[in-house]
């Protein structure tokens, strides 16, 4: 915990109305499907990143407000579960911009063999499934 | 939800005192503590008994029939195995337990006897020597029955 | 015509594939030591499994959703673990039970040890899973598991008396042999049998496999309201048949050899054979749906690509994990631990997890986001907060049960 008092802005200005879609990051977001653009399951949203101030960084007035730069997913996932902070260089991110819609599923406008989320999927089909017989036939 | 841990622990737990339940606590040889192997042993020598009778009457193959005599000697063997690990204290006790161990071990001859006849009878019963074995064998279990039965009426196992 | 026969293959794969080592064994042993005084559980248990496998099919189809993906959504990542690894431990336990079921059905048409014939029940279920369709795989299995009809017939064969067993089951009492620990701790046994989770995942799963949509919920309802009670009309006439044969000549099931009992001397060698055909198919189909369950869950948690649809290739991690929970499976076999007992303590711990499976789904049953219109309506509801209760009871009840009878001895 930092001992310092947290800076209140003098003058707080109200919420700007959102045009459009509001979307809970938690709700809406958090633990959803994330769905290719073929309609194949890649992941889910372990985790947001946001951009922006740092924890406990004093924020100057006028700074723009933060943004979803990506998802994350893979061993994130265990410090939701457990706590922790993982090194940003183990984080599996899919940036924001390659996301096409919100809905019970994010859906995303890229294929998912382009990604490196789906690199677990990737190492196994090549290094077991394709050895099995049949592997790759139509079931 | 402070639910999950909860039913982790309660599981784990559990996992230890089924353990222990199983292990079973040294007791005595009580007609309370024998009354469990009995039954399982009287249970198994009826069911043999049944699988001999419909194999006489050729109800049933000699696969499935010496089946059942097989598994229910691996029930007799455990059983035996429960009342060998109760440690007697008195004579009394020592005597009941010989006696219990005594039947056990005619019964699971008899089923031995009737496992090897059930799995030679493959020729059908219209065979006459499988047929005047499989009586033999009958008999056996009967007989087997009968001394287990006494025995846990007298010891007043019931 | 073909509509019609669409919906009657339905129902005969509903009755066939109800039942399986679990109900068998359960109630076999149920009906040897309890008679009849227990077949109001299978009552409330049925009807309990058609609630929910109603509602889980119902989301499925509207949603497009497996139970899975939801529970995680819906209780977080925490919850969801948890659940997970309950659910997860669960199904590998049914898995190792159902292949042990398999190897012992055949070791009863062969004489041969049924450790032999794991391997080669191993590789069957396998084969199934990486190639044959899931509709094949469904109605082959459900149809096939249909002959364990013979234990009904049996029961008439044997020509019991109808009006004692009708007295054991309508006014059911502890008989005098047992205590009523025992009693309830098979009660317990019984409803876990009935009510196994594996099968709303697997429900839920496979209607996501068959794209159901919402005009078929009409069909799936006809399949689980018929079918299912029929199901347990079987689970019944297995108990009966115990009861009949072995409980007066002193015998209490052990084994599955002693299952087979009463219906060779109803029907002789050809029933047996009928039989014996019945179990190693109702034991095969659910030795399949337990593995593909162990997949489905796993792949539904973490996202991953799963499905008898795709080509395996396309779902290498779902079908990677269903390969390392058959082997999971047959490394306990391997250990020489009885099968049937494995098969007793799935029972009991599938209804210690009930509430984990079937509380996610009541609540996503009544969630617009998802639904839609489709919602629960009241009457769903209120059966659902009664059964949740019933559910929470009989999951509570069963660990000291467990302690207090040394596990039904």
């Amino acid at each position: 915990m930092s001992e310092r008092k947290r800076v209140q802005p003098r003058q707080l200005h109200a919420a700007p109305s959102p045009a459009g879609l509001v979307l809970d990051a938690q709700l809406h977001l958090l633990d959803r499907q994330m769905l290719d653009v073929d309609g194949v399951p890649v992941t889910t949203v372990d985790d947001i990143e946001l951009s922006g101030p740092e924890p406990n960084e004093e924020i100057p007035e006028g700074t723009a407000p933060p943004q979803i730069t990506a998802l994350l997913t893979g061993p994130v996932l265990g410090t939701r579960i457990f706590g922790g902070r993982p090194p940003s260089s183990r984080l599996i991110r899919i940036p924001w911009k390659v996301v096409a819609g919100v809905d019970t599923v994010v859906t995303l406008g890229v294929r998912a063999d382009s990604m490196d989320a789906s690199w677990v999927e990737r190492w196994l089909r090549n290094h077991v499934i394709a050895r099995i017989p049949g592997g790759s036939h139509e079931p | 939800m402070s639910k999950s841990p909860r039913f982790r622990n309660v599981v784990l737990t559990l996992l230890v005192v089924v353990a222990g339940v199983l292990a079973g606590c040294s007791q005595q040889p009580s007609a309370d503590a024998l009354k469990g192997p009995a039954e399982e042993v009287s249970s198994a020598v009826r069911a043999a008994s049944l699988a001999v009778d419909l194999r006489i009457s050729d109800s049933t193959t000699a696969a499935a029939a010496s089946t059942a005599a097989d598994d229910m000697l691996g029930d007799v063997e455990s059983a035996t195995k429960e009342v060998h690990a109760l440690s007697a204290q008195t004579q009394e006790e020592r005597t009941l337990r010989n006696d219990v161990l005594a039947a056990f071990s005619s019964v699971s001859r008899a089923l031995l006897h009737a496992r090897d006849a059930l799995s030679s009878s493959s020729n059908g019963p219209s065979d006459g020597q499988g047929k005047a074995q499989l009586s033999t064998v009958q008999g056996e279990l009967r007989a087997a029955t009968e001394q287990l039965d006494s025995l846990m009426t007298k010891a007043g196992i019931q | 015509m073909k509509r019609l026969l669409g919906v009657a293959l339905g129902i005969l794969t509903a009755i066939g594939g109800f039942v399986d080592i679990g109900d068998l064994v359960t109630n076999a042993v149920v009906g040897s030591r309890f008679g009849m005084s227990l077949a109001w559980v299978v009552l409330v248990g049925v009807v309990g499994i058609c609630l929910f496998a109603n509602m889980s099919g119902r989301v499925a189809a509207v949603s497009g959703r497996a139970t899975f993906e939801v529970i995680r959504e819906r209780l977080g990542p925490r919850a969801g673990l948890a659940n997970l690894g309950a659910s997860f431990l669960i199904n590998v336990m049914t898995v190792t039970a159902e292949i042990g079921g398999i190897a012992l059905a055949l070791q009863l048409a062969s004489g041969v040890a049924y450790i032999l014939w794991v391997p080669f029940a191993l590789l069957a279920v396998w084969l199934v899973v990486w190639r044959v369709k899931f509709s094949i795989m469904e109605n082959v299995t459900g149809l096939v598991g249909l002959s364990l009809v013979v234990f009904a017939v049996a029961l008439f064969l044997l020509k019991p008396d109808w009006g004692a067993l009708a007295g054991q089951a309508f006014s059911p009492s502890v008989p005098a042999q047992e205590g009523a620990g025992v009693y309830w701790y098979y009660a317990i046994a019984l409803f876990g049998a009935a009510m196994t989770p594996y099968e709303v995942f697997f429900f839920s799963s496979g209607a996501v496999e068959e794209r159901w949509k919402i005009k078929d919920l009409a069909q799936s309802r006809l399949n689980v309201l018929l079918g299912f009670p029929l199901g347990g009309l079987l689970s019944i006439a297995i108990a009966g048949c115990a009861a009949v044969v072995l409980l007066p000549a002193g015998i209490s099931v052990t084994s599955l050899s002693q299952v087979a009992l009463p219906v060779a001397q109803a029907g002789g060698q050809l029933a047996l054979a009928v039989l014996i055909l019945g179990v190693v198919a109702a034991t095969f189909g659910a030795a399949l749906e337990t593995t593909l369950s162990s997949g489905y869950t796993l792949a539904q948690f973490f996202g991953w690509s799963w499905g008898k649809f795709r080509r395996p290739a396309q779902a290498a991690r779902f079908h990677v994990s269903m390969i390392v929970v058959l082997l999971a499976g047959v490394a306990v076999l391997a250990t020489g631990v009885d099968p049937i007992l494995v098969t007793e303590y799935s029972v009991v711990f599938s209804a210690i997890a009930l509430p984990l499976t079937y509380l996610p789904i009541l609540i996503v049953a009544n969630d617009p986001q998802y639904m839609g219109k489709h919602v629960n309506n009241r009457a769903v509801n209120i059966a659902g907060v009664i059964y949740l209760f019933v559910i929470l009871v009989a999951s509570l009840a069963a660990i000291p049960l467990m302690i207090a009878t040394g596990a039904g001895a």
